[in-house]
């Protein structure tokens, strides 16, 4: 919380803005806003190897053609047992595999995100 | 190869992410970010250890990211503060670089951010590029290394709670 001179209690740096309620797609429109990467907020269906699936809450594609999930946690939420048993493997290199938009997409990395 | 994230970072001090690197060096996304600085729409560059094992929905940054190097400002011109706990409690730190008395006179510059301003010597402005190896290097040790001067925040400039 801003303690009225733009730094909260710790002294970081908060400034004005913020948000006027939570929520996932505020944060995914957030986090392309202040980061600049490109984020489809679209739920894919997207599957590992040996048969399990998960929905992430947005695709960011990257640079070598692949994309990464965006996984939006607000408030005291975090990812329950079976998103990170899906998302350690992405992110130690097996990809993922899903269709957007009828095209057949990778996914090679996982990005977890907050917002208040 | 693994790429669990070991830091996250903020930008305006409410959305927080994992940082993602390919590399060691940790500078590729850094310095995209501290470029992305205007001192108006994006003001504020935040960089945070996780805590060991802990990704980052599994933390606070709230009340955990309580140790951190961050950056407020412009990518023409920004401050380095850096906060650390030790053994005597919290120390709130501005970073300056080597100082040079001939391209750095001293008189102090006003750092301006959201509705909100710091002043600081000149030596302790920075842009994006020469912020980028600070960062970079706090990110891979944690600390900040010489050459690179640290002295007390001001009492006027923050609080101080631990």
């Amino acid at each position: 919380m801003d303690r009225g001179d733009g730094r909260d209690i710790y002294g970081r740096f908060t400034g004005r803005g913020g948000y006027g309620s939570s929520g996932e797609a505020l944060g995914l429109s957030e986090y392309e806003r202040l980061t600049g990467n490109v984020v489809i907020a679209q739920h894919i269906r997207v599957t590992l190897p040996d048969g399990t699936s998960r929905l992430y809450d947005g695709l960011s594609p990257q640079s070598d053609g692949t994309f990464e999930g965006i996984e939006v946690k607000s408030g005291t939420a975090s990812r329950n047992a079976q998103q990170r048993a899906f998302d350690d493997p992405v992110n130690s290199g097996t990809q993922a595999r899903g269709r957007l938009n009828g095209v057949d997409i990778a996914i090679s990395s996982v990005r977890v995100i907050r917002v208040p | 190869m693994s790429i669990m994230a070991t830091h996250a970072f903020s930008m305006n001090g409410r959305l927080w992410a994992e940082l993602r690197e390919s590399n060691d060096s940790g500078s590729a996304e850094i310095a995209r970010m501290l470029h992305r600085l205007d001192g108006i729409e994006r003001f504020s560059f935040i960089l945070w250890r996780l805590p060991e094992g802990r990704p980052l929905d599994q933390t606070s940054p709230e009340t955990e990211a309580t140790e951190y190097m961050q950056s407020a400002g412009s990518f023409r011109e920004m401050t380095v503060e850096v906060r650390r706990i030790g053994e005597s409690g919290p120390e709130h730190l501005v970073v300056g670089r080597p100082r040079n008395w001939v391209d750095d006179p001293d008189e102090p510059v006003t750092i301006t951010w959201s509705e909100h301003e710091v002043v600081v010597a000149r030596h302790e402005v920075f842009t994006a590029d020469a912020a980028t190896p600070l960062f970079a290097a706090y990110y891979k040790t944690g600390s900040v290394l010489p050459p690179y001067s640290l002295r007390p925040l001001r009492d006027n400039e923050v609080g101080s709670q631990g």
